[in-house]
């Protein structure tokens, strides 16, 4: 962004001068604008989430400030699990801001339990990718960055940095793996953001449900992450969730805040004790 | 109030098109209209496919604001050597306080006559072909219909002049539709009702319509403005030339202005800008909107009047360029406010500080990435994935919603959506165990059992399951527009899932579940 040089604004009432609005004032509230007027304390230190996403994240939760990478092999609902992570602050009346993923779904999101009239979105690809993400963290919540482009390893640093400083999260979603290629998200991620994220998230395994030989329909994807902290346990933990929930009766979508609840499961629990979750 | 309005100008900004069949659209609806397309009956207003109907080889062009901004400059020069008071609203629309002029030049009569003829000098040696209204009455509103029949309304008689008029063109959909439904269709009808029930039942808005058709100015507050100058000032040290640099201070200080008149409670109806050069010249100019300006729309119209100042964009060659003198201060002052109550669109509800913050982050973002970038979303009607997401610029009330979401849709596949949508849909190639081709006939039979499919570049899958095929058949009753296309599920090995399409025997990728 160009600055002026040696610019320097006021905020004046010209003309008649009134004592009770003395000029500091006024540049106070300059200020606070410039600033962006924000009140980073009044943030939560977690980020509400749909029950399901929650208790991916344990006792936790998401913390604001962190980075979080989202990964896997091509196709094997990454991108489900990154949208799913944006509902709970939309329902919370939070910004959700996304970026440089011009082939995402809002359909999908919506139906992953989205509140789209708080998101905003720039549906095309940009150049000034880093540059746009920084600002929208001014005032979202969570920032998801796809991998339409690359992102280089300053640009990774400074948005890194700038997401702990305005208390927001900023979600990673990593190219897609290719099949063929063993490696992990934690070799394949660095390649796309060579800063150490504060979480990393990886879709190690994943299958359908739902289709057959002609009969039938997709209703759900059964998927394995695993989730390791930087700060935290050296073995990452390792969750079992559908998306959306399997066998459930899904609402009809005439409304667009029509829940559609994740249903989690961790590795073991039966079925029954899922009412509770999600 | 003398106002001048083109009612199609958006189509000046299309200069090639002048003597074609041509129409602006905006959001699925026509904006403006080339007069060769007016002589075969298309209107302001018709939707796109009914105005196809009325001109089969119609030319179809999106808006242009900057452009149809920047022509309109021209007009605005030469009026305001004119009249120098005038108030622009848009391009396409001018207004002028009569009473100075008038004396002047000797009469409203002489005066209608005088721009009348300059404009026609100036479109002449312009080359712009473009149509335009003049009329006075009282009040903006009612000079903008007066202009419309091209009348001059002898002072005091403006309201028996909307008094036939009907109640649609009050300016707002929403309320008209209702009033005409109440049985309340003209603009007298409406202006007869009690006040106080307009204003209860109604709300401000409501009041303020009704203000308009009884020909009465809305309850300005002048007095505020003459008590106290509600300005922001930007002071350059050095003189800017740059206009990367005058757009981002133009921003900041829309941004400021706008937050002076909300700690007051106000919004501005009427604003001035303006420009100090470095050589002491200061140019002025005011804007007015009918329900005040915010930060976004300031900022626009900012970004626009300050390229066509200094030198429109790219159309200047270096020399002139330097010629130009840098600014050395910019400022906006309110001309006209108005109680912020009711007034401004989108704060009906609970204003929260974290939509104001991120409505001044969207302005910000315009301004570096360009204007439609940053959009919001709403779901629509539909079959397929693609067509049931429209986007609509941040903090815009969105395009009107032709396909509702809640009507039924034969055709549209069960949930879950693919989460990824290929807006291009990349051709494919699907074939059975021979090698042959699958096919979905009229019937919305597939003809062979999937088993490979190439994703482009020969990279060739197998298929594990596949489900469907939705067959989907749009407007069969409209043999120009009818589409018949047919929906599969596939199951590739390595449990990625797809979205298929066929359409005329090709077949697309559409999305994936990933």
């Amino acid at each position: 962004m160009t600055r002026v040089p040696s610019g320097r604004s006021l905020l004046v009432a010209p003309q008649i001068a009134d004592d009770r609005r003395p000029r500091a004032r006024h540049q106070a509230l300059l200020e606070e604008v410039h600033r962006g007027a924000r009140d980073l304390s009044a943030r939560a230190q977690s980020l509400a989430l749909l029950p399901a996403f929650a208790a991916l994240f344990g006792s936790r939760g998401l913390r604001c400030g962190t980075t979080v990478l989202v990964g896997g092999a091509q196709g094997q609902g990454a991108t489900s699990l990154a949208l799913g992570l944006c509902a709970g602050p939309t329902r919370a009346k939070h910004w959700v801001g996304i970026l440089n993923l011009s082939r995402a779904s809002l359909l999908s999101a919506s139906e992953l339990g989205v509140a789209l009239d708080h998101l905003v979105v720039i549906p095309h690809p940009i150049e000034r990718v880093a540059g746009a993400a920084s600002i929208l963290m001014e005032a979202c919540s969570l920032v998801l960055l796809g991998s339409d482009r690359p992102v280089s390893a300053h640009d990774a640093r400074r948005l890194q940095r700038r997401a702990r400083e305005y208390h927001c999260v900023l979600l990673v979603l990593v190219p897609p793996i290719p099949a063929r290629s063993s490696s992990s998200l934690k070799v394949a991620g660095q390649r796309h953001w060579p800063e150490i994220p504060d979480t990393l998230i990886e879709v190690t395994k994943s299958s359908c449900v739902g289709i057959g030989h002609g009969e039938g329909h997709l209703s759900s994807r059964q998927i394995r992450v695993e989730i390791a902290y930087r700060r935290g346990p050296s073995v990452p933990k390792v969750h079992e969730l559908f998306l959306p929930r399997a066998k459930s009766r899904l609402p009809s979508d005439g409304e667009h805040h029509a829940p559609i609840h994740v249903g989690l499961h961790d590795v073991g629990l039966s079925d029954d004790d899922l009412h509770g979750v999600g | 109030m003398l106002v001048v309005v083109f009612p199609h100008w958006p189509i000046v900004a299309h200069p090639i098109v002048a003597d074609l069949a041509a129409i602006v659209v905006e959001n699925g609806r026509v904006l403006a209209v080339s007069s060769r397309a007016r002589a075969h009956g298309v209107a302001i207003g018709q939707h796109v496919r009914e105005a196809e109907r009325h001109s089969p080889d119609l030319a179809r062009f999106a808006r242009e604001r900057a452009t149809e901004f920047h022509l309109f400059t021209h007009v605005v020069q030469k009026i305001h050597e004119l009249a120098p008071n005038l108030i622009v609203r848009e391009p396409g629309w001018i207004a002028i306080p009569t009473r100075g002029p008038a004396r002047y030049f000797g009469g409203e009569r002489t005066l209608v006559h005088v721009i009348d003829q300059t404009i026609r000098d100036l479109m002449e040696s312009q080359g712009v072909r473009c149509d335009w209204e003049i009329g006075i009455a009282e009040g903006s509103f009612g000079a903008t219909l007066a202009a419309r029949d091209g009348v001059i309304v002898p002072p005091g008689d403006t309201a028996a002049f909307l008094a036939d008029l009907p109640v649609g063109l009050i300016g707002e959909p929403e309320l008209s539709d209702l009033l005409e439904r109440l049985g309340i269709r003209t603009l007298g009808a409406f202006a007869k009702l009690r006040e106080s029930d307009v204003l209860e039942r109604f709300g401000m808005r409501g009041f303020f319509a009704q203000q308009r058709a009884c020909a009465r100015e809305l309850v300005w507050h002048t007095d505020y403005i003459n008590k106290e100058e509600i300005a922001s000032l930007q002071h350059f040290d050095e003189p800017v030339g740059e206009l990367e640099t005058l757009f981002e201070s133009a921003a900041r200080l829309s941004e400021a202005f706008c937050e002076l008149l909300r700690e007051r409670g106000l919004c501005c109806t009427i604003c001035e800008l303006s420009v100090v050069r470095d050589d002491a010249r200061t140019d002025t100019r005011l804007w007015q909107r009918g329900h005040g300006w915010d930060t976004r729309a300031l900022t626009e119209r900012m970004r626009w009047q300050l390229s066509s100042w200094m030198g429109g964009e790219g159309q200047m060659n270096s020399d002139e360029l330097l010629a130009t003198p840098g600014v050395s201060a910019l400022s906006l002052r309110a001309h006209e406010v108005i109680d912020a109550q009711g007034s401004q669109l989108g704060f009906w509800d609970q204003v929260r500080e974290n939509d104001q913050e991120m409505a001044r982050v969207c302005v910000r973002l315009e301004g570096m990435l360009g204007q439609n970038m940053v959009m919001q979303a709403r779901l629509d009607g539909g079959r397929g994935p693609i067509e049931r997401v429209s986007y609509f610029a941040f903090g815009e009330p969105g395009p009107r919603q032709t396909k509702r979401p809640a009507m039924p849709w034969p055709g549209r596949l069960p949930l879950p959506n693919p989460a990824l949508v290929y807006g291009e849909l990349p051709e494919i190639v699907l074939v059975d165990v021979d090698g042959m081709n699958v096919s979905v006939d009229r019937r919305g039979i597939l003809h062979g059992t999937p088993a490979r499919v190439e994703l482009g570049r020969g990279r060739v899958f197998e298929i594990k399951g596949w489900s469907g095929p939705w067959p989907s058949e749009e407007l069969w009753w409209d043999p120009r527009h009818a589409t018949r296309c047919a929906r599969l599920q596939l199951l590739l090995r390595g449990e990625r899932a797809l979205l298929v399409l066929c359409s005329r025997g090709r077949w697309h990728l559409e999305g994936e579940y990933d």
